[in-house]
């Protein structure tokens, strides 16, 4: 039985995805980051970052207790776990890894940087923030690209997909202010459109 | 022969020091990023988004050439490759994974954007810049504890501690001038002494 601790964040909606696409058994707990449950003493044992996602398996590798953070790392365990979402070709691998690591790096990272800007800095510079959200837009820009020469981004579905889509999914009001992405549009609906995914994302509901 | 395209950036240190410790063959082409030699037609051929680094391996899976973006993806696929610096121990593996992501993600955003913020903002005040560089010094101070009980990341040498490396190099000065880590020091001069991160570091200074 595996717990996550998880907020309707893009990285807190990535390990209720992975769980449900892998069809791993799961419960996902709601961390009220309005109420600091993440600055407890009992979260702070678990991520002493007070950062969420947070993953306990209780049947970890040698049938002990593994507790990990991050959600990159949580969906490449799953990944692990399960045997899915990461191709056995060795190219098709590579890619999976360049895209996962585009979803989290760079799309991630930047859509955490426009919410410390807008939320968190003290003054709030325009110019500062269109540069992130510019950025957002040239990285939606660059998987619209790549998806209109295949259908998911390593070629066959796989954790880059998992590990992008509730950052697309978030950010629609973002994305239909701008240009339409008609490749990233189709693979959006293709990727609602699976059980794991509506599952995971509807966690919180 | 491996071919490493590189700016002198600490993504770029990623990937040679990554290469120079697996024991590869490379050959490092150094790209001038103020020039804007990475968004030249020709880079764009190699890598369509124009970001560095990238990797071209003529002896990829399946003895086809394979090209290779994003600088986690690239130290994935090497320690694939190479068969080092992924733990064979499922719970070791996991933590890797872990701090791998966390460097790759939280280090190199709040770096990142740090360095932007100094450069960017108007007249970049301290309250402005603090808001990335009081979080970098936060994942550096959680670093340095967990340094204090383990002597590599994972517990054993791995990607983990290859991936963060470039950023505390380059942010000695920050977190000195904020009193000093004591654990995270005696781990970086541990991996500037190994001989891959020395000669990975000198092929882009």
């Amino acid at each position: 039985m595996i717990d996550v601790y998880a907020y309707r964040t893009g990285n807190g909606l990535r390990p209720c995805i992975a769980m449900a696409e892998c069809e791993l058994e799961h419960t996902v707990h709601f961390v009220d980051l309005s109420k600091g449950e993440h600055k407890t003493p009992e979260f702070l044992k678990m991520n002493p970052l007070a950062a969420i996602p947070v993953m306990v398996d209780h049947d970890g590798p040698g049938g002990k207790p593994l507790t990990i953070s991050q959600s990159a790392a949580i969906v490449l365990y799953a990944a692990e776990k399960s045997g899915r979402f990461l191709p056995s070709d060795g190219a098709a691998r590579a890619l999976a890894m360049q895209w996962l690591m585009f979803d989290t790096s760079d799309v991630a990272g930047t859509n955490n940087a426009i919410f410390m800007t807008t939320m968190r800095a003290p003054e709030k510079v325009p110019a500062v923030i269109e540069f992130f959200e510019d950025r957002l837009y040239t990285l939606f820009c660059n998987a619209d690209e790549r998806l209109a020469d295949v259908e998911y981004l390593a070629g066959e579905i796989s954790v880059a997909d998992l590990a992008l889509y509730p950052f697309v999914a978030l950010r629609k009001p973002f994305l239909e202010a701008r240009d339409a992405l008609s490749n990233l549009e189709r693979w959006t609906a293709s990727m609602a459109a699976r059980t794991g995914v509506a599952k995971g994302m509807a966690a919180f509901d | 022969m491996i071919e490493l395209y590189a700016c002198d950036t600490s993504n770029g240190q990623r990937a040679a020091i990554m290469l120079a410790e697996a024991e590869l063959e490379f050959h490092t082409r150094i790209l001038n990023l103020q020039a804007g030699e990475h968004k030249t037609p020709e880079f764009r051929k190699i890598n369509p988004v124009g970001a560095v680094p990238v990797i071209i391996d003529p002896d990829g899976p399946g003895g086809e050439s394979l090209t290779l973006a994003q600088t986690g993806a690239i130290c994935l696929y090497v320690a694939e490759k190479t068969g080092r610096f992924l733990p064979e121990d499922a719970h070791i593996r996991a933590l890797a994974f872990q701090y791998f992501m966390q460097a790759m993600s939280d280090v190199v955003l709040y770096s990142g954007a740090y360095s932007f913020s100094l450069m960017r903002f108007p007249e970049p005040s301290e309250a402005s810049t603090k808001v990335f560089k009081d979080p970098l010094l936060e994942h550096l101070g959680y670093f340095d504890q967990r340094l204090g009980e383990a002597e590599y990341l994972a517990g054993e040498y791995s990607i983990a501690d290859i991936a963060l490396y470039p950023a505390v190099n380059q942010r000695r000065e920050l977190y000195e001038e904020a009193g000093g880590l004591h654990n995270l020091d005696r781990w970086r001069q541990m991996m500037a002494a190994r001989p891959g991160i020395a000669k990975g570091m000198q092929l882009v200074a």
